[in-house]
């Protein structure tokens, strides 16, 4: 298996667990089979225009009822996408601004988490290139052009030359 | 026999319950954990893009995108502390996870 999974340690509590999962899932379901059965009922529509499923004219119509209240675009007559595109560039312009930056921060957040350098790689750091100097690079020496006379050297460093 | 709002809501229902059903029965794997809860925010999305459809108003659709991303974000740092918490105990058994016990 691709993902080098041991199955068999997996399924090893299975059963153990099996009573109070298959206990919870039941509890839900039936809480929801409930809600959906007995106590679900929709409010009264506003307009007759809400109940239909949803066309072009259905859009329009609503869009054109919500524009003179709220300031809702008016959507003329598009597809489901269409619509979709237009709603989620105007009204939820902001929110879509939030969501990138929600989805950059993951991004960002994700490899500093995971990223890890290898230490055996040798590797160029370009911020170092760039903010070199040229004076840390060449080291200049104020010195004589010419070499001092031979009586300077003291007389143990001529026998060692 | 045609699909209603009903059928939507149902198939939403037993997504959710099978998430938390998964996620109690799963007491080892932290990958399925994630999995789980992954399932249990379609399973929302499922119920948003039904109502939105049957309402006739698409911000129930515009919702779930929101519901994606944050889904997204939340996946992809799981994952991370995930691939940390390997690299440190070499094992990502729920069971052992045990050193903020008190």
């Amino acid at each position: 298996m691709m993902l080098d999974i041991n199955m068999d340690s997996i399924r090893q509590g299975f059963w153990k667990h099996f009573p109070l999962a298959a206990t919870v899932g039941d509890v839900i379901a039936l809480e929801l089979a409930a809600v959906l059965m007995s106590g679900f009922r929709i409010s009264e529509p506003h307009n007759a225009a809400a109940l239909v499923p949803l066309t072009p004219e259905a859009v329009a119509s609503a869009a054109g009822a919500a524009s003179a209240a709220v300031g809702h675009v008016v959507v003329p007559e598009v597809s489901n996408t269409k619509a979709l595109g237009i709603l989620l560039y105007t009204e939820y312009l902001y929110p879509v601004q939030v969501a990138a930056i929600i989805l950059l921060v993951a991004l960002i957040a994700a490899i500093a988490l995971t990223l890890r350098a290898r230490k055996d790689s040798k590797y160029q750091n370009p911020s170092d290139q760039v903010r070199v100097k040229a004076r840390d690079r060449v080291e200049l020496i104020k010195m004589d052009a010419v070499k001092p006379p031979v009586a300077d050297i003291a007389p143990d460093q001529e026998k060692q030359a | 026999m045609s699909i209603t709002l009903g059928h939507y809501l149902t198939l939403g229902a037993i997504l959710f319950a099978l998430s938390v059903t998964g996620i109690f029965l799963n007491r080892k794997n932290l990958i399925v954990l994630l999995m789980a809860i992954e399932l249990m925010l379609l399973a929302v999305n499922m119920n948003f893009v039904a109502f939105s459809h049957y309402l006739g108003d698409l911000d129930g659709q515009i919702f779930v995108f929101f519901i994606l991303t944050v889904a997204a974000a939340e996946s992809a740092i799981g994952l991370a502390i995930l691939v940390q918490l390997f690299r440190n105990k070499s094992s990502i058994n729920v069971d052992e996870l045990n050193t903020l016990k008190g």
